[in-house]
């Protein structure tokens, strides 16, 4: 197929040769390049060129539309106001009935799901405008949002999906007045997102990238509540977790989004508490509601973490992951404050050395290569805050320099021997 | 003919649809329905009092607060003016809310929970320059007493 679509694009690059030269007369070249455009599915320059007209008008129109309201809003009776506002769920009503009952395809579906969301968000957001109800933004805001998650199944509209989720950070205003709804709106997005992920849907990369979207949003919403250190440690290392396994299953990079975020957070998260005792503050007279919110939120994660990867080995590199949310545990139990600094510390040496331990018995450039980054982040740390002499430093420096150099020496070796 | 899922697809998508209209039609309702004046809002200038009949509370006009329209130009030469709050305690009422415009919404987010009676004192200080102030605000009889309460210009 590949090879095939290669050949039109060579053919097509040929054809000015060819006219140039006589071999085809200029209706055979046209013909033939509309033969290979419609092949390789490519606008011709002038469709584009069509296309963007279209937009950049359809654009213009509807900004004329909304100044021309505006203009002329308070001139309108309430009724006359309502009913404007109504015009477009009408048109969402029908859009949407037709969608279903001539059965349209999937672009159709999208369509309508975000049209019917949007035309009653309008609608259920007019009369607050109108009335001037002020004190109940934050109600109406909720209750559009809420109104959205239905369509999202009916239409089964990955469009929606993003809309909606960037959508909720609008709830962040108020989440510590306001904590449950927040955290219920991004609990009930999570089935739509598993049904992406689970199956071999085209969107289920896209819906990777939503995940962390959704992850970070729970994490600022009222993951920071209460013990911030076991609350982005639970929602990072469960992420890092499906990130390994997706890894293992030969995910490209890019297809596998939560790998490197997670790893990145990781070992933010790691330095921080290894650096700063205050990483393991607890913060007394929370918000109830916002606190088993958040725990919802991550359990919801954690099931659906089992559901995804129910048969993945039990190996070093994930023993560290559990040990990594379990940990912070201690601080409940008892032990102190600058205590867990320094167990974290002897934490993020272990999980650099496990991890290139595991990337060397297994020959993962990638898993080799997270272990040297959280050994030289340990390293660099701890560079700025021990209170060793310079010299000592500076030996310090060199032996571990030289390991690292002898060890990426060794690794390499073995690659080469195996082929890679 | 439909198939089962697309009819599953059509009744749910009916249902939500009509389900999404509850909020704004009950608002609309609410709202709309005939009542006794929505609010009062008394007022002196200097103690005395301005009007003879109490002053109704209307949405924004032409995107001023009616309010402000109304009793700035009548209060060109005073110094103080001492605002009398009774919002309408009728079930379904316009809320007290934007009685508090002035203020800061945070304030106000302060004070709404303390209103019992639904009563309410403002001072307003108005300076020659043209701005105003919110120097004192009482509500049900106790003085809110956060430093910053509102302001802006005439």
């Amino acid at each position: 197929m590949s090879n095939n679509k290669e050949a039109m694009r060579w053919l097509l690059s040929e054809l000015p040769k060819l006219r140039q030269e006589g071999v085809l007369d200029d209706s055979a070249s046209e013909s033939l390049a509309k033969y290979c455009h419609n092949e390789l599915d490519l606008k011709p320059p002038l469709r584009r060129f069509i296309y963007t007209l279209f937009f950049i008008g359809a654009g213009m129109i509807a900004a004329g539309c909304v100044l021309f309201f505006h203009n002329f809003w308070y001139k309108f009776s309430h009724f006359q106001q309502l009913a404007i506002c109504a015009v477009p769920a009408g048109l969402a009503l029908i859009v949407g009935l037709f969608t279903i009952l001539k059965q349209k395809n999937q672009a159709w579906r999208e369509f309508s799901a975000v049209f019917a969301a949007v035309a009653l968000g309008l609608l259920i957001a007019m009369p607050h405008q109108i009335y001037h109800t002020i004190g109940s933004w934050r109600e109406v805001y909720a209750v559009a949002l809420f109104t959205a998650l239905p369509f999202i199944y009916i239409f089964n509209s990955i469009a929606l999906t993003s809309v909606y989720i960037f959508m909720l950070f609008g709830m962040c205003h108020w989440q510590n007045s306001y904590p449950l709804p927040g955290v219920l709106a991004a609990i009930g997005v999570m089935p739509m997102l598993h049904f992406h992920i689970s199956r071999t849907s085209p969107d289920r990369v896209w819906s990777r990238y939503l995940t962390i979207l959704l992850g970070g949003f729970a994490l600022y919403y009222s993951g920071f509540n209460w013990y911030p250190a076991l609350s982005s440690l639970a929602l990072t290392g469960s992420m890092l977790y499906a990130g390994w396994t997706l890894s293992e299953r030969n995910e490209a990079p890019l297809r596998n989004p939560w790998l490197g975020v997670s790893f990145v957070s990781m070992l933010a998260l790691l330095a921080m508490a290894g650096t700063d005792v205050r990483f393991f503050q607890i913060e007394r007279g929370v918000s109830k509601g916002a606190l088993w919110a958040y725990w919802l939120f991550t359990g919801t994660v954690l099931a659906n973490n089992i559901r995804l990867f129910p048969k993945s080995r039990l190996d070093a590199k994930r023993v560290c992951i559990a040990l990594a949310v379990l940990l912070p545990l201690a601080h409940l139990c008892g032990v102190d404050a600058p205590a867990m600094k320094f167990i974290f510390n002897i934490f993020l040496g272990v999980y650099g050395a496990v991890l290139m331990l595991d990337g060397f018995k297994r020959s993962r450039l990638l898993t080799y290569n997270g272990g040297i980054a959280m050994v030289l982040l340990l390293i660099v740390c701890r560079f700025f805050d021990t209170e060793l002499s310079r010299f000592t430093r500076a030996i310090a420096f060199i032996v571990i320099g030289a390991v690292l150099i002898a060890a990426n020496f060794i690794f390499f070796r073995r690659q080469l021997k195996q082929g890679r | 003919m439909l198939t089962k899922p697309n009819l599953i697809r059509l009744i749910a998508f009916t249902l939500f649809f009509a389900g999404a209209l509850y909020y704004p039609v009950r608002e609309v309702v609410s709202y709309e329905r005939p009542r006794t004046p929505p609010r009062i809002f008394r007022f002196q200038v200097d103690g005395a009092k301005l009007n003879e009949k109490d002053f109704e509370i209307r949405p924004k006009v032409s995107g001023r607060w009616q309010w402000v329209d109304y009793i700035f130009p009548r209060a060109e030469k005073a110094n103080k003016l001492r605002l009398n709050l009774k919002p309408s305690t009728e079930p379904g009422a316009p809320r007290l809310n934007y009685v508090y415009y002035p203020m800061s919404r945070d304030l106000a987010k302060e004070t709404l929970p303390r209103v019992k009676n639904g009563e309410a004192e403002l001072v307003i200080k108005l300076y020659p320059n043209g701005r105003w102030r919110i120097c004192e605000l009482v509500v049900d009889g106790e003085p809110v007493k956060e430093r910053k309460l509102g302001g802006g210009a005439r």
